[in-house]
């Protein structure tokens, strides 16, 4: 176990809420990396736009705080072209679910090995409380007096048709199952989707932490088979009373970047780049 | 045609080939020594419709297509009734009567009917292969080498075998040697092979993958969009062979933010796209702006708002590539007007994006990216990879800021995996460690700092050429693909009127040469030439070096320029 304060940025404490869930995901994370002894110069984290994406502030590895909806495709790019970092992405509902919902099944379908960590607090928090794509339909906001018209996406089903090789749920109230699934997603070799409980004590009055506690259940390694596709599809979609959190899904496929490091065996970013002929190119069109 | 030119034309509808012979023709003529500019019309359909490539063949040197045509090709009706009227009195029809039959109604001209389906047919090959035929025809008509047909056959199909190269050599033979029995005397005392340099046959888009290959780029994304595609052919074929990652994305968001997620992680990375294309990577551009990392982004330009002409060319995006994206950063933007600059300049915006930390815009059209030019193969020795600021292993200092405002605006760089060098790439307003802010100074002082490249451009770029006659009181203005059509009538006016102008060619628009482009425009009598409506060179002149042109001659059709029409307007307001 490394220490946890080694992923602290010195003198800065996060602005979020008090109460806010975001706290115990930045805990979480944190403990996870000090659990892996993650070298903070190796990882690179991508962050969206939102208050989950504000977490790029207050954690000291290297980090691009990226546009609204892209760290997908921008944490994509980090892998190509340095396959040796571990590759997170940090990012809200609103990000990956809205602005961004066709990136994330792409990068799934690519099954390219990066983690993506969605802060799903069921509201845009960061614009001061609009419905975000995951808000249940008919809940009522400032700006849908009469209630949300349209039934929420559902991530996780989503992203398990479309090939992605990780699939969870985790819940920011459950600090220590938390960290310990951010682990084994990280670990995992291939595209993993966490969507996580996330509270917004300021703006979701629907999805408090009581209804959170209230409808979350641990699933029970013994009884819940992960690498079985069918039945993780069904508890992906059960999204009702009852939550469960943990490991949905989990497959051993090839990866995107695998294909392409096969292709080119130097890592792109560190190829030697002096003195590169192509005069057998220029031959060819004589 | 006289014995050394010729301007060749072959026109029949998409799906039979068309676009391959004018590579072929091409080549058959550069290895003969002679100078060529070929280029295609097309409407934006996969069968069907009226496509067209034209040859110009010259001994001395051309970089642009005329219109008066000397031999016309017609493999349906169509392009006789679109076409006849191009030819020259005295020209050349080649056709076959069964495929065109249409009865021509010009008196003026030469009949050569060639049975070339028949031929085809006899050799039982399928009916593409009239193309094939046409160009042995063509080259049996003015009493040129069918080897080099051959040779260049043998170039663009070796790769599928020498069965198909052999099928298609048959066919040119056997519009050769129908050709030659029928009509004996070769067209206008005919066309032979010359003493000239070794060219390479190539369009504005190969020499840009060749420069960015040449640069060490190894991230590309690319969603295909006409003109730019061929890019996208081109590096596909040779990306294992140079170690690049080339992806098509879902998208041209998804394409420019993978490269700015490439680039922040050290590889030199790349987007092409069109217009359309370009407005949807906006916000990625702003990105790479913000957080100061190096980007190549080339924009082959066709006419129009939304999907415009998909298949023409035009250069309306320049001032949208000046300031496309919202608030306050540098970015440096260039036209290349011909393959050398397009190889050239490609191979330099890499080095400047590294040097500038900032993206770098290649702007071009699809007359340069699709059109075949014969270029010199090019000087590489001498072109030497600086990527700035970039700091190794070892190298990042104890206080180390990512983004500390120096003198240049530039500010030592890591990449993750470096030790000692984390920094946060924030795309918020951030102080010089990579930290939000919203202080007012702090603000204000990064804003400056990212501004400020402008000036340490500005000092490394001339920004323009000049060509042609230095004392000349009348000076054409232009920039990108007019280049070649300026400078073929500046051939013209040369030769038919003794009259020697200047051309001030701009190649880089940001950091605008203000002071080089007053200093060559003030008093002189200014003719602006721009393949646009707006005019908007001439506005940026306007607004960096208080000039207005006397003239401004602007085609906006979705054609470029023929090199005789813009002799014409030239000779209007001279
Ligand atoms: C292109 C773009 N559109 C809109 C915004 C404004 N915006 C900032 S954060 C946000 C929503 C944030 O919601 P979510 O992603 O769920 O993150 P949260 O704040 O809830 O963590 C929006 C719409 C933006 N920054 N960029
Ligand atoms: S608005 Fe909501 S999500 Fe944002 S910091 Fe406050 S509690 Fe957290
Ligand atoms: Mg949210």
């Amino acid at each position: 176990m490394g220490d946890i304060h080694r992923y602290d940025v010195p003198d800065t404490w996060p602005t979020w809420c008090p109460g806010c869930g975001n706290f115990g995901i930045w805990n979480a994370m944190k403990n996870a990396y000090a659990n892996m002894d993650l070298a903070p110069h190796k990882t690179a984290i991508v962050c969206g736009i939102g208050c989950s994406g504000n977490l790029s502030y207050w954690i000291n590895t290297y980090v691009l705080h990226s546009l609204h909806g892209r760290s997908i495709p921008v944490a994509q790019g980090v892998k190509l072209a340095n396959s040796d970092l571990t590759v997170i992405v940090h990012a809200g509902d609103g990000d990956t679910y809205g602005e961004g919902l066709g990136h994330l099944l792409h990068a799934a379908r690519r099954n390219i090995d990066i983690t993506v960590f969605v802060h799903d607090n069921q509201v845009y928090g960061l614009t001061t409380g609009q419905p975000s794509p995951t808000s249940f339909k008919g809940t009522k906001w400032k700006v849908a007096p009469e209630g949300v018209f349209a039934a929420p996406v559902p991530p996780l089903p989503l992203a398990l048709i479309a090939g992605a090789t990780f699939v969870g749920r985790g819940f920011s109230g459950e600090n220590k199952h938390l960290s310990e699934l951010i682990v084994k997603a990280i670990r995992h070799r291939g595209f993993s989707l966490v969507d996580i409980g996330q509270p917004c004590v300021t703006f979701n009055h629907v999805n408090t932490w009581k209804w959170w506690n209230d409808h979350v259940y641990t699933l029970d390694e013994t009884e819940h088979d992960r690498f079985d596709y069918d039945l993780a599809l069904k508890k992906a979609q059960e999204v009702g009373d009852k939550i469960p959190i943990g490991v949905l899904y989990e497959v051993e496929k090839p990866t995107f970047d695998d294909e392409y490091r096969s292709l080119n065996a130097e890592t792109l970013a560190r190829a030697p780049i002096e003195d590169i002929d192509v005069d057998k190119l220029m031959a060819r069109h004589l | 045609m006289s014995n050394s030119r010729l301007n060749w034309k072959i026109g029949g509808e998409a799906g039979y080939g068309i676009m391959t012979v004018g590579e072929i023709f091409s080549k058959a003529f550069i290895k003969g020594g002679y100078c060529v500019v070929a280029h295609t019309e097309y409407p934006s359909l996969i069968r069907g419709g009226h496509n067209t490539f034209q040859v110009r063949i010259d001994a001395q040197r051309i970089r642009a297509p005329i219109q008066p045509v000397d031999i016309l090709v017609a493999l349906n009706a169509e392009t006789v009734e679109l076409d006849l009227n191009d030819l020259v009195p005295g020209g050349v029809l080649l056709y076959d009567a069964q495929s065109s039959n249409v009865a021509p109604t010009r008196e003026d001209i030469i009949l050569c009917e060639v049975p070339l389906l028949q031929l085809v047919t006899d050799l039982q090959l399928p009916k593409v292969a009239v193309n094939v035929a046409a160009m042995g025809a063509s080259v049996g008509l003015i009493g040129y080498e069918l080897t080099l047909l051959n040779a260049a056959i043998q170039d663009a199909f070796g790769g599928k075998g020498e069965k198909i190269v052999e099928q298609n050599v048959s066919a040119a033979r056997a519009g050769y040697d129908y050709v030659t029995r029928a009509y004996p005397e070769p067209y206008k005392g005919g066309l032979a092979p010359i003493q000239g340099p070794r060219r390479m046959t190539l369009t504005g888009n190969d020499a840009i993958c060749m420069g960015a290959l040449k640069a060490g780029m190894k991230f590309i994304a690319i969603y295909p969009m006409t003109p730019t595609h061929t890019i996208m052919t081109y590096i596909a074929s040779h990306a294992r062979e140079y170690g690049v990652a080339m992806v098509q994305p879902e998208d041209e968001i998804a394409g420019i933010n993978m490269a700015v997620g490439a680039s922040f992680a050290g590889a030199r990375s790349m987007v092409a796209t069109s217009g359309g294309g370009f407005s949807l990577m906006v916000e990625g551009l702003g990105l790479a702006g913000a957080t100061e990392n190096p980007l190549v982004v080339v924009d082959g330009q066709r006419p129009g708002p939304s999907t415009g002409l998909a298949t023409r060319t035009a250069q309306g995006d320049l001032r949208f590539c000046l300031h496309a994206s919202q608030g306050d950063f540098f970015r440096v933007v260039l036209a290349p007007g011909d393959p050398e600059e397009c190889f050239f300049e490609t191979f330099r915006a890499f080095n400047l994006a590294d040097a500038l930390q900032t993206p770098v815009l290649v702007l071009t059209d699809k007359h340069l990216a699709t059109t075949f030019f014969a270029a010199e193969p090019f000087e590489t020795n001498g072109l030497a990879i600086d990527r700035g600021l970039l700091l190794a292993e070892g190298e990042v200092p104890a206080d180390f800021k990512r983004y500390e405002a120096t003198p240049t605006g530039v500010s030592a760089r890591t990449v993750p995996g470096v030790e000692g060098g984390i920094f946060n790439a924030n795309s918020d307003e951030h102080d010089e460690r990579g930290h939000f802010s919203e202080d007012a100074p702090v603000v204000a002082t990064l804003v400056d700092k990212r501004c400020r490249k402008y000036f340490t451009a500005a000092a490394l770029l001339d920004g323009i050429k000049y060509h042609g006659n230095v004392t000349s009181g009348t000076v054409l203005v232009g920039w990108g693909s007019t280049k070649g059509a300026i400078l073929d009538a500046m051939d013209f006016l040369r030769a038919r009127d003794g009259v020697e102008l200047g051309f001030l060619q701009v190649l880089f628009m940001s950091p605008f040469p203000s002071q080089l482009v007053k200093e060559r425009l003030e008093g002189k009598r200014v003719v602006l030439i721009e393949n646009n409506r707006g005019a908007q060179l001439g506005s940026l002149i306007k607004e960096h070096a208080q000039i207005r042109p006397d003239h401004t001659i602007l085609r906006y059709d979705g054609r470029a320029f023929n090199a005789d029409e813009l002799y014409e307007r030239i000779k209007e307001v001279l």
